[in-house]
């Protein structure tokens, strides 16, 4: 009663709300009734399929899940509350069970099971009339003791988990074949969980696995931006929607994807091109037509639309292709973002049904955010008949288990999680009889094998023949699963190494891959070698991949034995050597030279990894190979490892420094000699500073050369070099040796430099050296100041000024407004804001939107002087990643988000985008967004588009940037109409495949 | 000499002595003499722990306390011994943290979460700010499974953190760890070698508090009796919170409880109690705190904002406890 009551209140609030929230869009025009028919008529959908309404609101809450139990109700989790809780606000978001009681295909009875959570984000049905739900910072498990259909008793399973972003916090569950629910966490959260086995942390993306029955949580896998979507194949392998990455990816213990805090390596996803994905379900039963199983299905709600991908096994992984789509609406708020098949074998969608999605670009606040409104759509076959629903529980347990041989994986997820509920040693008996039973001539034979060892595994036991027996299985992906199935059991099982040693040799390569994993919860040495024979020198990726972990998490255990002499090894051990990198621990530079040492064919690779870690003495060995060998095949890697250790760590080798030099100089091709002169540099090697100031000199240098030269001149910072480059400068040789001497010449003299660029910038010069010359200012500690002095009362061509502004700007640099005002004066123009031909009011632009015409938007958008190619890819192609992709950016984002993002840049920075300047203790300058980084150090992509990897102990000074890195005032130049062209195309992209 | 001064130590005393004016230094000192003789080093401080007027109190630890937010036992325990001292009361507990403060480090910032040492200095600026007046500690729990070869960086990070906690605040009390309880679907033999491990951090803590000379409350012992006041073999159920807080009460020899701890009059303060954490849990870690203090900060303004706006409703519910604790 009190329940209906607060849901009429609430009603009546929503439509009050809702009537509020379509005033005050009125001025956009864009905002769509929520209007079911509407939003149907909006639907296209692949031929041979149709699609209806099953659940809406009021009987739904707006959906963040959707699962179904085994009596084939549809458990519904969602949030008005989102994306935050108001001050003061009772949470009040809610579980919702929905049932269709006559088989129409359309849920008639919806029942409010629990109505007090704050955002609950992952639910997932006991199969007892309870269910786990995701709870903000909480793993709640919810029963109904008193079987009235709502829960009366709430339990806290476990506190911890971070809560920093709202649609990053603890999300999505589904039971794993083998009865561990596993769960997901995204990018922004950080998570501090206490269990009875140990706190545990996990910063960023990543997939737990909860054993409900011992309580036990562990870390699955890492990584992926926001990971929103979990689903198993047939075989029991994983895939992951990835919900602000791009589409899915498949993932296994110990792997990382995309990107995780900490972690130097990591996997790609299985459709690195494709827009970020929400719901994932894999098809299969006998609704769907055959050709449909085992395809994936995901959701890019960014485009409104529901995506088909085929799948197929590829040497340890998969390789996905995208299929005809295979639902599409017009409809702006169509949201989908969980898929999951039904007890009929339809496919039903939710739709979390807004305009805007996500809550770091637009307001929280932001009234045309829906609050109110959630479906979850229905889709069937054409002309195939329905399923029935087995009855589970009222099935005995032979019957149970023969529903393991159905061909719908989740008929066989139920019946494993039903048989859960029955007396253990029944069911046991039961198996031994059924496996006894069956066909082994059938097709299935080595499947239904392994749903018994899956079953024992739901079941909490363990049956080590059984195990030993599928790990014989004749189809490799029932020994892949059953080696899983070992990584979970590990050291429970007697004689684990001995099998794992036959499994790392399997033919098959995914056997193989699972094998390296599982050994990894061994702890010994002898674990480590038996991975170890899983070694070759073609593996794939996620192979590579998984072998390095093991390398990596083993390495207390095995590293020891190399260094005391206990590890056996051969000349030529390319698997250790794998080993010895994979581990990126200093400790393994020495091992890793007297490899090289000592073999006939030595890897090149170690070279690098001694510039990397190695210390001075180590750096000894490789001035040795250049110095004492004439002509030795691994020159160039030696000289830039050398250039690594100098740059990156400023380590240097103490001995054979003139040799090494010597001998590059006068042997070095063109690529040799540009490292020599930068090593001579930061060796300051005081007798080839004549070469240097030849190399900058000489007319025929190629520019690469010229440029380390003269940053190599300017390292040495003595009065001369300044004298020298003065001279340089005035002997008006070309452009080129010119901006180079300027440049160096602000590094040992400042007020010199910025003197001289002041009087060249009064030439006519092109784009790229008026960029080069600022670049050389932003790079120089207190160059803003200097500058800006020096253009005082100077004068300098308009054109030139405001381009020198436009690349200060994009420094982000401290000082930069200062430096822009000085050279807008000094070119008589005025500041970039308030310049454009076009009324820049947002609601004005708004409203001419509709005349736009997206194709000359294209052209605009292409053309070299509005520059947007030069940083951002479409869809992933282009050349440079310094911006974001804006391949779906009209699906993504609102048209008044991109109207300010392209007139005031700085107002609307994308996470990940913003960028940082360091000043490294060389002087070196890098500015661009931070890639990774961990205690020691830290990748960054530059503005170029380039990544550079650099020790922290090297960084004199970090600046986070409060500014974008896309200057302001690029569509100044634009006409009113033209704007609004490039407006349409931008806020189409995306919206179509 | 009255029941409140009796109850200072030595540890306060130098705080104290900074801030009181000089006509009491003498007769303070005097205190601290004869109170350090009776001081004897195998046992922890004893004697009643009293209350003046108007104090704030810190709950700090892991879940021990982040979970007491729920029920609110222990803090209604406390009210109800001291009803008219209006004590202010504000639980900072933090699941999965250790005497680093290692939970505690902000939202990340790109391809970074806060360091673990960032963790100690958030909690240092928040001790700060609060300004307590005593402050309940309980860790050891998470520590633990570090086994043996982590007590003494426990007892390391343990003393640190006290004498970091001691700069702000003049009493500071120690909680044991609390033994597993069998059961959950936890094997026997985990069971059996962590509560080996828990009994050594529980003894580390009450070292640590002898030889620092602060207050320690054991609750391994009396919690090791009987097996039924945990949810999941390790956190502690609602009852488990209503009879720690007894046992807190008798070890710190507090007064009777105004009124019995099931009375409906009782339950209305619990209630209000737990709001109140509610709410000031909200305030001090909102959701969304990405946008609040880390890289997403730019993006949301009212991120921001909101978190202060719960203030009032704080301040508002701390005087509905008052009100409900003076009209008992």
């Amino acid at each position: 009663m009190i329940n209906n009551i607060k849901r009429a209140l609430q009603l009546f609030l929503c439509i009050g709300l809702l009537n509020q929230t379509l005033q005050a869009q009125n001025d956009l025009q864009y905002i769509p009734k929520p209007d079911l028919k509407e939003e149907l008529a909006s639907f296209s959908l692949v031929d041979g399929f149709e699609i209806n309404l099953f659940a809406a609101t009021p009987m739904m809450e707006k959906p963040t899940q959707i699962n179904f139990d085994n009596e084939g109700r549809l458990w519904v989790c969602g949030s008005h509350l989102y994306p935050q809780l108001n001050v003061n606000e009772e949470p009040s978001d809610r579980i919702v069970i929905l049932e269709d009681t006559d088989n129409d295909g359309v849920a008639d009875k919806s029942t409010i099971f629990y109505d007090k959570f704050i955002m609950p984000n992952g639910i997932l049905p006991d199969n007892q009339g309870g269910a786990y739900v995701a709870s903000s910072d909480k793993l709640i498990h919810l029963s109904d003791t008193d079987g009235d259909g709502k829960a009366d008793k709430s339990e806290v399973l476990l506190t911890g988990f971070g809560t920093e972003d709202t649609h990053h916090t603890l999300h999505r569950f589904g039971w794993g074949p083998g009865g561990k629910i596993y769960m997901q966490q995204g990018f922004y959260v950080s998570s501090n969980v206490e269990t009875a086995y140990g706190p545990r942390h996990l910063n960023g993306s990543g997939i737990w696995s909860y054993d409900t029955e011992t309580r036990r949580l562990e870390i699955f896998s890492k990584g992926y931006i926001n990971p929103w979507g979990h689903s198993v194949n047939y075989w029991g392998q994983s895939f992951e929607a990835d919900g602000a990455g791009t589409g899915f990816g498949h993932s296994f213990p110990n792997a990382v994807l995309l990107t995780s805090p900490g972690e130097s390596q990591a996997l790609p996803s299985l459709t690195p091109n494709s827009p970020k994905a929400s719901g994932i379900e894999i098809i299969s039963g006998k609704h769907f037509p055959p050709s449909w199983t085992g395809n994936v299905i995901t959701n890019d709600f960014r485009a409104h639309i529901t995506d088909r991908y085929s799948l197929e096994a590829d040497g340890s992984s998969y390789i996905a292709k995208l299929e005809h789509t295979f639902l599409k609406s017009k409809h702006i708020s169509f949201r989908p973002v969980d898929v999951t098949m039904g007890p009929d074998g339809a496919l039903y969608v939710a739709d979390w049904y807004s305009p805007i999605i996500q809550h770091g670009e637009v307001d929280f606040r932001d009234q045309r955010r829906d609050h109110v409104n959630g479906r979850v759509w229905r889709i069937t076959a054409k002309g195939r008949p329905l399923l029935q629903k087995p009855n589970y529980n009222e099935s005995s347990i032979p019957e149970l288990l023969d529903l393991l041989k159905a061909d719908e994986n989740w008929v066989r997820l139920l019946a494993k999680q039903t048989l859960k509920t029955r007396e253990a040693n029944q069911v046991i008996n039961a198996i031994d009889k059924w496996l006894g039973n069956l066909n082994s001539q059938g097709s299935d034979y080595d499947h239904h094998r392994l749903e018994a060892l899956w079953t024992v595994q739901t079941l909490n036991l363990m049956d080590i023949d059984l195990l030993k027996s599928v790990l014989k299985s004749k189809t490799a992906s029932a020994r892949s699963a059953a080696v899983r199935v070992l990584y979970y059991w590990n050291e429970k099982v007697p004689d684990a190494l001995v099998l794992l040693e036959t499994a790392v040799q399997d033919s098959d390569p995914s056997v193989r891959r699972e094998a390296i994993t599982a050994l990894s919860k061994f702890r010994s040495v002898e674990a480590f070698n038996t991975a170890l024979l899983a070694y070759n020198p073609n593996m794939d990726q996620s192979y590579s991949f998984a072998l390095r972990q093991t390398c990596r998490i083993l390495s207390k255990y095995w590293l020891p034995s190399v260094h005391n002499g206990n590890q056996k090894r051969q000349a030529e051990d390319a698997a250790l050597i794998f080993a010895l990198k994979a581990t990126e621990d200093p400790s393994a530079t020495q091992p890793l030279i007297d490899f090289y040492k000592n073999s006939k064919n030595p890897d090149a690779g170690i070279l690098t990894v001694i510039g990397k870690m190695g210390e001075p003495a180590q750096l000894n060995f490789l001035t040795e190979i250049i110095a004492s060998v004439k002509g030795h095949p691994h020159k160039r890697d030696a000289a830039n490892s050398l250039l690594i250790a100098a740059k990156n760590r400023g380590i240097f080798p103490t001995k054979n420094k003139d040799k090494v030099l010597q001998d590059l100089f006068t042997f070095g091709d063109e690529h040799i000699q540009e490292t020599a002169c930068s090593l001579t540099g930061y060796w300051k090697s005081t007798k080839f500073i004549d070469i240097l100031k030849q190399k900058l000199s000489k007319p025929n240098t190629s520019y690469a050369i010229q440029e380390s030269a003269a940053q190599a001149l300017a390292m040495f910072n003595t009065d001369d070099i300044g004298e020298f480059f003065v001279q340089i400068i005035s002997e008006d040789r070309s452009i080129t040796t010119t901006k180079l001497a300027v440049a160096a010449l602000v590094q040992v003299d400042l007020d010199e430099g910025v003197e001289t660029i002041t009087q060249l910038l009064n030439k006519e010069l092109d784009e790229e050296t008026i960029d080069y010359l600022i670049k050389t200012v932003i790079k120089k500690e207190g160059a803003f100041t200097a500058f800006s002095s020096a253009l005082e009362g100077k004068t300098l061509a308009a054109k030139t000024a405001a381009q020198a502004s436009r690349f200060v700007q994009a420094s982000g640099r401290e000082g930069a407004e200062e430096l822009m005002a000085a050279l807008a004066k000094a070119g008589s123009i005025k500041t970039a804001s308030g310049d454009a031909n076009y009324d820049r009011s947002t609601q004005d632009l708004m409203t001419k939107l509709k005349y736009g015409d997206a194709k000359k938007g294209k052209e605009i958008y292409l053309r070299p002087q509005m520059a947007c190619t030069t940083c951002h890819k479409l869809k992933g192609v282009g050349s440079s990643d310094v911006g974001p992709d804006l391949g779906s950016i009209g699906a993504s984002a609102p048209a008044d988000y991109i109207i300010e993002s392209l007139i005031e840049p700085n107002k609307k920075i994308k996470e990940g985008y913003k960028s940082s300047a360091i000043t490294t203790i060389n002087g070196d300058f890098y500015a661009g967004s931070i890639i990774f980084e961990d205690a020691n150090m830290i990748k960054i992509k530059t503005s170029a588009g380039t990544e550079v990897s650099l020790q922290k102990s090297k960084i004199e000074s970090r600046e986070a940037s409060k500014v974008s890195m896309m200057p302001a005032g690029l569509t100044d130049s634009l006409s009113e109409s033209e704007f609004i062209d490039l407006l349409k195309y931008l806020t189409e992209l995306g919206k179509s495949h | 000499m009255d029941f409140e001064s009796a109850s200072l130590q030595t540890n306060e005393l130098r705080i104290y002595n900074m801030r009181l004016k000089c006509t009491h230094r003498i007769h303070l000192l005097v205190l601290v003499i004869l109170l350090a003789s009776c001081n004897s080093k195998s046992t922890p401080l004893q004697g009643p722990l009293g209350f003046k007027q108007n104090e704030k109190v810190i709950f700090l630890g892991n879940a021990f306390f982040e979970n007491a937010i729920a029920n609110g036992e222990i803090e209604t325990t406390f009210s109800l011994c001291f009803p008219k001292k209006n004590i202010t009361f504000r639980n900072i507990g933090w699941s999965g943290d250790n005497v680093y403060a290692h939970a505690r480090t902000r939202a990340r910032d790109g391809q970074r979460f806060g360091s673990p040492e960032e963790g100690f200095g958030i909690l240092a600026e928040q001790i700060t700010d609060l300004k307590p007046d005593k402050i309940f500690i309980a860790y050891g729990f998470n520590e633990s499974f570090d086994d043996d070869a982590g007590i003494e960086a426990y007892r390391k990070g343990l003393n640190r953190l006290l004498e970091m906690l001691g700069q702000h605040c003049p009493e500071l009390i120690l909680i044991s760890t609390l033994p597993m309880e069998k059961g959950f679907g936890i094997p026997e033999e985990h069971i059996e070698a962590r509560n080996k491990e828990l009994k050594k951090y529980a003894e580390t803590t009450k070292e640590v508090a002898v030889e620092g000379e602060y207050r320690f409350i054991d609750l391994f012992a009396p919690f090791s009796k009987v097996n039924k006041y945990t949810t999941n073999g390790v956190h502690l159920s609602s009852t488990g919170y209503r009879k720690a807080g007894d046992l807190i009460a008798e070890a710190l020899k507090f007064p009777q409880l105004a009124i019995k701890i099931d009375a409906k009059k009782a339950d209305d303060i619990r209630n209000a109690i737990i709001k109140k954490n509610t709410l000031f849990f909200h305030r001090w870690r909102p959701q969304n705190d990405a946008y609040v203090y880390g890289l997403r900060k730019h993006e949301q303004r009212i991120a921001q904002e909101e978190p202060a706006q719960i203030e009032p409703f704080i301040a508002k519910q701390e005087l509905a406890i008052t009100s409900l604790l003076e009209n008992l």
